[in-house]
């Protein structure tokens, strides 16, 4: 039972690693784009004059060798730190009018999953660990995947 | 139409292929080092994992299989469940994992789990994924390429 870390991908076995997140915001679903009535018929109830507001979880799935120093594919600390950056301008604002990549973008769970792989996704340039896809979820009920 | 139904259209057997995953619950201490470094060195690298802790792990064991289209089921469950518990669940449930594993991090055990599963399991049963939830926070997958 003595397998040490470099003999797992000569192996070809596979392994990956999930870190969540919690971030709290506000957002409403309006477009500038459309008029009232559309913006009605197309957000039904999450088009409202103010916005309202969710618990979000981000998930974000990482891939990689195995560190034979440490038998990590990446340091949880480190990507907690990374999770942080991208979260931090979410989370306790209003995204509609707090995050400059929303002025005009509608903050659907869709285009924040976007926002925060890309986010996730530029710190990854010189590691050794790729980011997989995050998954972000809006409630329990309802959740996006983006892969990039 | 469920696959039910198209077996009866159709006269013959079609069989679904569908993954099945059951939760069993490891209850163990470890800590993450590396002998070959420093304590202090090993501190700025682990921090707390460092220290000699525990955590009630969840292992997702993924099989895959066809629906039986006389019983319903993909696998033998009580076979699955068996093996699991000689092999993982009774060996390591309240011990130390670091006197069975020379690294304990989510990512080797994920790796060594799915060795010893892929190794006890019958060849009835095929593995396809070990997940290992280490805290609710953290997760970690181990597939065969």
């Amino acid at each position: 039972m003595a397998l040490k870390m470099p003999e797992v991908k000569a192996m070809g076995i596979s392994v990956r690693l999930a870190r969540k997140v919690t971030f709290s915001s506000a957002h409403r679903y309006f477009s500038s784009k459309l008029s009232e009535e559309e913006n009605k018929k197309t957000f039904g109830a999450c088009y409202t004059a103010y916005g309202h507001g969710h618990n979000y979880v981000l998930e974000a799935h990482f891939e990689g060798p195995i560190d034979p120093q440490t038998g990590m594919v990446m340091n949880l600390r480190e990507i907690d730190q990374i999770m942080k950056k991208a979260i931090e301008p979410l989370d306790h604002h209003h995204i509609n009018f707090d995050v400059p990549e929303f002025k005009e973008k509608v903050p659907t769970t869709e285009n924040i999953a976007v926002y925060c792989y890309e986010k996730i996704k530029a710190e990854f340039n010189q590691s050794a660990a790729k980011l997989n896809h995050v998954r972000l979820y809006e409630g329990d009920d309802l959740w996006v995947d983006y892969y990039g | 139409m469920s696959d039910f139904t198209r077996v009866m259209i159709c006269g013959s057997i079609i069989m679904a292929k569908v993954q099945l995953t059951r939760r069993y619950k490891i209850s163990a201490m470890h800590s993450l080092g590396n002998p070959e470094l420093t304590p202090e060195k090993n501190i700025e690298i682990f921090g707390p994992c460092y220290r000699l802790h525990g955590h009630d792990y969840k292992v997702d064991v993924t099989v895959a299989g066809e629906v039986d289209p006389k019983s319903g089921l993909c696998t033998d469950r009580d076979l699955l469940d068996e093996v699991i518990r000689e092999t993982l669940v009774e060996p390591f449930h309240k011990t130390n994992l670091n006197h069975a594993f020379t690294n304990t991090s989510g990512e080797a055990l994920a790796a060594e789990f799915f060795l010893i599963l892929e190794e006890a399991l019958p060849d009835t049963i095929e593995l396809s994924k070990i997940t290992i939830n280490e805290t609710h926070r953290n997760t970690f997958e181990a597939t065969r390429d």
